[in-house]
């Protein structure tokens, strides 16, 4: 790790992928960004727009087809403890405990047990989770399930956390509280992050940068730079600042300016 | 007793049906006077088995046909084991050895009991092989469709994390086979029966298939009959014992594991 590098760097990263009778599909296309150290990134667009491919790019699951990324100043070319991924899905195993699936994790990088089964207990007190962890995942509800996908994602205390739409399949409710706890778990560790999401409210509420990107083939159509004061809550919502970032995103999105907000993804 | 007596309402329809039929073989048998070489009544069966029992015949011709299931049902399961993951981890060994396992899938296993035989020989090791073929198949079969279940997001899962295949095999595709896995087994386990009792109806010394052939030319059908209780019990016994098992190991199975994503 480099002292003083940015924590993720980007350098024109493109994907095509070879589609059936030999035409290649452009998923994204020279995707530049850099991010610092403890920023929190959101990556907004519509359904298709290669968001989620940019994701797994960074995680190291698939390869770009062209450009380079470095993480910490240190090339970046596949998985690594690094990265902690928090999936759409929870992805729990469900014949395990809630604590030994946020072990899961330990287990595949060995490292040690004894000492990392306190620090996963400790992830699940400050996710609200303490009295769960002798729980199976099919008695937990779909919110208390991410958030032990949250702790899964944190327990090797990775400096980079990347979150593709990981509230998109909760109930509204549930989304506002998990967005109000990841506000403050993020701030807590000081992690730098990358959200996927395709609410633009969400996007705005969350980043100190918003990334919007265009549909397919996705490029970056611009970003937004959020000046809202941390800490911040649910009520951030109304005031007059958070309508005109958002505005802004909107109408890098190309929507329609009469506040329609964009229709969920059916994915 | 509770629990036993719910159980035993919640079948009454059986129970009541079963004791009528039986009812109506006795009465059939005593009225028309059939001779008991052709088809003894249900009294006669139940007093063969009740004396087959107390000389010690049946317990021991039972105790070898166990062994020979529980043997051959070993064999079974430790080689799909070793296939299995030859299968996951070389490809070449999916691509060459499994084609022709799904192809021999559709020989009728039982038709190699005599060859089997000659090659074996009449003692227990003929019988094992043949339990242990006829088991081998549904077992294999159930394994991988199993282990290739894991659905590919929990993979990328453990893949982000730089996991090994190995690695990925014990903590996701094998416990997550689980629910095929005991399926598998209770279907095997009752091939197992069928497999045992054919090598010894081909040629054997021992065992309640032997001794069903034995009553048969002294036309002791009582005994047959006794036989033919005793089979079914053993069967409906390793069934619930493989029944009970499977609650405990997949008592997470169907339980709305992704209730998130019904919306």
């Amino acid at each position: 790790m480099t002292m003083g590098a940015p924590a993720i760097e980007l350098h024109e990263i493109s994907k095509t992928y070879a589609a059936s009778k030999g035409v290649a599909v452009d998923a994204v296309v020279d995707f530049s960004l850099t991010v610092a150290p403890g920023e929190f990134i959101t990556l907004v667009g519509p359904s298709g727009c290669g968001k989620s491919t940019m994701l797994k790019i960074l995680g190291g699951l698939i390869n770009a087809t062209r450009g380079s990324m470095r993480l910490h100043g240190e090339e970046h070319t596949g998985p690594t403890p690094e990265i902690g991924i928090v999936y759409q899905q929870p992805l729990l195993l469900p014949w395990r405990t809630v604590l030994d699936n946020v072990m899961v994790p330990v287990e595949v990088l060995k490292l040690p047990k004894e000492q990392m089964r306190a620090e996963a207990r400790k992830l699940l007190e400050v996710l609200g989770l303490a009295d769960f962890e002798k729980s199976y995942p099919h008695q937990l509800s779909g919110g208390m399930q991410q958030r032990v996908g949250i702790a899964r994602a944190l327990v090797y205390d990775p400096a980079i956390l990347l979150m593709d739409e990981p509230f998109g399949a909760l109930d509204a409710m549930t989304r506002d509280q998990m967005t109000v706890e990841l506000m403050r778990v993020s701030s807590r560790f000081g992690k730098t992050v990358v959200f996927v999401t395709h609410s633009i409210s969400e996007a705005v509420l969350l980043a100190d940068r918003v990334v919007v990107m265009t549909p397919r083939p996705g490029r970056i159509a611009g970003l937004v730079e959020v000046d809202l004061p941390r800490p911040r809550d649910l009520s951030v919502v109304n005031t007059e600042r958070f309508g005109q970032l958002a505005e802004q995103v909107r109408s890098l999105l190309h929507l329609d300016a009469s506040g329609a907000s964009m229709a969920p993804e059916g994915a | 007793m509770i629990r036993a007596w719910n159980w035993v309402r919640g079948r009454s329809g059986a129970i009541v049906l079963l004791v009528i039929l039986l009812a109506i073989w006795e009465a059939a048998v005593r009225i028309f006077n059939i001779p008991s070489y052709l088809l003894p009544a249900p009294s006669d069966a139940i007093v063969a088995l009740v004396n087959g029992l107390g000389s010690g015949i049946l317990l021991t011709h039972t105790w070898v046909t166990l062994l020979e299931i529980m043997g051959g049902f070993a064999i079974a399961v430790l080689t799909a084991f070793v296939l299995a993951f030859a299968v996951t981890k070389w490809r070449w060994v999916e691509k060459s050895v499994l084609p022709l396992v799904f192809a021999l899938q559709s020989v009728p296993k039982v038709a190699l009991a005599p060859l089997i035989l000659t090659w074996f020989g009449f003692g227990i090791t003929s019988k094992l092989v043949t339990v242990a073929l006829v088991a081998f198949f549904p077992l294999v079969v159930n394994l991988i469709a199993g282990i290739q279940s894991a659905d590919s997001d929990r993979v990328d899962m453990f893949k982000a994390l730089g996991a090994s295949e190995w690695t990925i095999f014990r903590k996701l595709r094998l416990p997550n086979a689980t629910p095929y896995i005991m399926a598998g087994l209770d279907i095997a386990i009752v091939f197992c029966i069928i497999g045992a009792i054919v090598a010894e109806f081909v040629g054997a010394q021992a065992g309640l298939g032997y001794l069903i052939q034995a009553s048969a030319i002294n036309l002791d059908v009582s005994m047959t009959f006794a036989i033919l209780i005793i089979l079914s019990a053993l069967g409906l016994v390793l069934h619930a014992i493989l029944t009970v098992i499977s609650r405990r190991v997949v008592f997470w199975q169907g339980k709305g594991l992704e209730a998130i994503t019904e919306r």
